[in-house]
């Protein structure tokens, strides 16, 4: 009778449902009335060390009531993708595809494609419909005065050639963690890369077709099929305000770390606007048009993309015109190594690692805490190899003792905004959960 | 599968094979094509909703009965789902709203 997780699933129930009672009934738990950290009484931390398997949980008196060890939290469930050229990715849906990756395998500093998390709306272009040499970008709409048709070599040959290491994220990457649940793919953390990709500035191409003054945003087509089969219907077809469209990195692109670009990435030719939710980068694009209006194309109105201007409680209807377009992405953070649940050698020093990111934004500082957060020391925080590409950290870790510890993450912008502990602000779809990651550590 | 199997001889495989089949959903409680909790109207929701995306995209989410409805609604107006009869779509309102509701039960 038993089903797989399910174990793992009865633990975020109870803790959904009353975390504190959980605590007690499953560990015996119960923590100090006032400030809701800590155990009152040794019972419940035997029973939580013993659940975990560690000797000992030396930050006990931190650790706050009702949250799940990161330990016991985290689960993955690597799904073999290799026939699309994807390894370890953690399937989500196989109709639309759309798959994460986990953690441990962020840790490259440029993501290697067959890490790269897929994100698909609809249904891709068959691979043998697809000839590159005969590929073609239209480019249109109100308010582009000359429209004309490019092939990839034209691109090339017409304009030069840029890359830059680009950080892309889904605007519902963590969604998951909201309650009540929203709606969508149930992301974790895996939503998320950065690599070095390769075409054309999209504000070359735009401006050598002529951009009228009443030009207000861009409008991207691609040639996926929408899930009915419906040859009337685009899955998505989002954009960009003009002024994000001619930013330097905003790309046309056709390569990502020096290869083609991956089938379920988007092959032959993509938009890349980085910092920005990634449906707003579209794949298998066909036609890019300059509008004179913000574009309504499907995934531009409604839910989609878009979150209340103004906060509201968890489970809230929001009506449509309360509702505002996704910019740039919020700062966030991801401990790449170690992976969860590690065990590590007492007096020898844990090399922590990981990439922070802001959208349009520089990452001024990252802290780390293995204390449950009651202390927290800066990290090594590198410069971006270029602007919107993610920043690297690392972070020299030490145990007092033997135990069971979280390493927990928090990333500063540029303007001084930080990552909240705990999931930010509900929101119909879920998106923009940027709260910090934790990873558990078994030191012995 | 077995549906076509007419003569008498193969009619013990069939029913093996057809027993095989609720025994491994009985025992894990889950259908073993789409994933969905075996319970009346499982194969209702696997007929109407599995046409343009797999079940996966179903036993992610967890929704009140009013959110089914809406969800329902929407993907008739603006994603192509067909027509549903009243009597088929309140057995699979109900359905989902149990076992795909918000405390998400089945959730993997």
């Amino acid at each position: 009778m038993k089903h797989p997780q399910r174990e793992e699933r009865g633990l975020h129930e109870l803790y959904a449902e009353d975390s504190e009672r959980a605590d007690a009934q499953l560990f015996g738990r119960r923590a100090n009335p006032v400030s809701r950290r800590g155990f009152l009484k040794q019972a419940g931390l035997t029973g939580i060390t013993g659940i975990l398997g560690a000797s000992a949980l030396p930050w006990a008196g931190n650790f706050p009531s009702g949250l799940i060890p990161a330990a016991l939290a985290d689960s993955t469930e690597p799904f073999n993708l290799k026939a699309y050229g994807k390894q370890g990715l953690t399937v989500l849906n196989d109709r639309p595809i759309n798959a994460e990756t986990p953690p441990h395998l962020l840790d490259d500093e440029r993501t290697p494609s067959r890490y790269m998390f897929v994100r698909n709306n609809g249904i891709p272009p068959t691979l043998e419909s697809i000839n590159v040499d005969e590929w073609t970008l239209e480019i249109g709409g109100e308010s582009c005065a000359n429209p004309q048709t490019f092939r990839i070599a034209e691109l090339r040959r017409q304009f030069k050639t840029y890359s830059y290491d680009l950080q892309i994220e889904c605007g519902g990457n963590g969604r998951a963690a909201y309650d009540p649940p929203a709606k969508g793919n149930q992301w974790t953390t895996g939503a998320v890369s950065c690599a070095r990709w390769t075409g054309v500035r999209l504000a070359d191409v735009l401006q050598h077709c002529g951009i009228k003054q009443d030009a207000v945003y861009t409008a991207y087509y691609g040639a996926d099929a929408h899930l009915s089969g419906d040859p009337s219907k685009q899955p998505i077809s989002r954009g960009v305000p003009m002024a994000k469209a001619m930013e330097e990195e905003s790309l046309i692109a056709w390569s990502v770390n020096g290869e083609a670009i991956n089938w379920l990435n988007g092959y032959p030719l993509r938009v890349v606007t980085a910092g920005w939710p990634g449906s707003t980068s579209g794949k298998w694009v066909t036609r890019i048009d300059i509008r004179n209006q913000v574009h309504d194309g499907p995934k531009m109105t409604g839910s989609s993309y878009r979150v209340p201007r103004n906060p509201v409680a968890p489970g809230a209807k929001v009506p449509n015109e309360d509702m505002v377009i996704i910019g740039s992405m919020p700062v966030k953070s991801l401990i790449t190594r170690p992976q969860t649940g590690v065990e590590h050698a007492l007096n020898t020093p844990l090399e922590i690692r990981g990439h922070a990111w802001a959208g349009d934004l520089p990452v001024s500082t990252v802290h780390v805490s293995t204390d449950f957060g009651a202390t927290w020391r800066e990290a090594r925080l590198k410069a971006p190899v270029n602007r919107l590409a993610w920043q690297n950290f690392t972070f020299s870790a030490r145990f007092p003792k033997s135990g069971y510890y979280e390493v927990w993450a928090r990333a500063t912008d540029g303007n001084g905004r930080a990552q909240p502990m705990v999931v930010p602000g509900w929101n119909p779809k879920g998106y923009l959960n940027n709260r910090c990651h934790r990873v558990g550590v078994f030191v012995s | 599968m077995f549906l076509s199997l007419k003569k008498t001889g193969t009619t013990g495989i069939a029913l093996a094979v057809a027993l095989s089949a609720a025994a491994a959903a009985a025992q894990s409680g889950y259908d073993p094509v789409t994933g969905l909790f075996v319970a009346p109207g499982h194969r209702l929701v696997a007929a109407h909703c599995t046409a343009c995306h797999s079940a996966r995209l179903i036993t992610q989410q967890g929704a009140t009965e009013q959110g089914w409805r809406e969800m329902i609604e929407w993907m008739q107006d603006e994603q192509g789902l067909w027509p549903i009869d009243e009597a088929s779509l309140a057995q699979i309102i109900a359905y989902l709203a149990t076992h795909y509701g918000p405390d998400r039960p089945h959730w993997k």
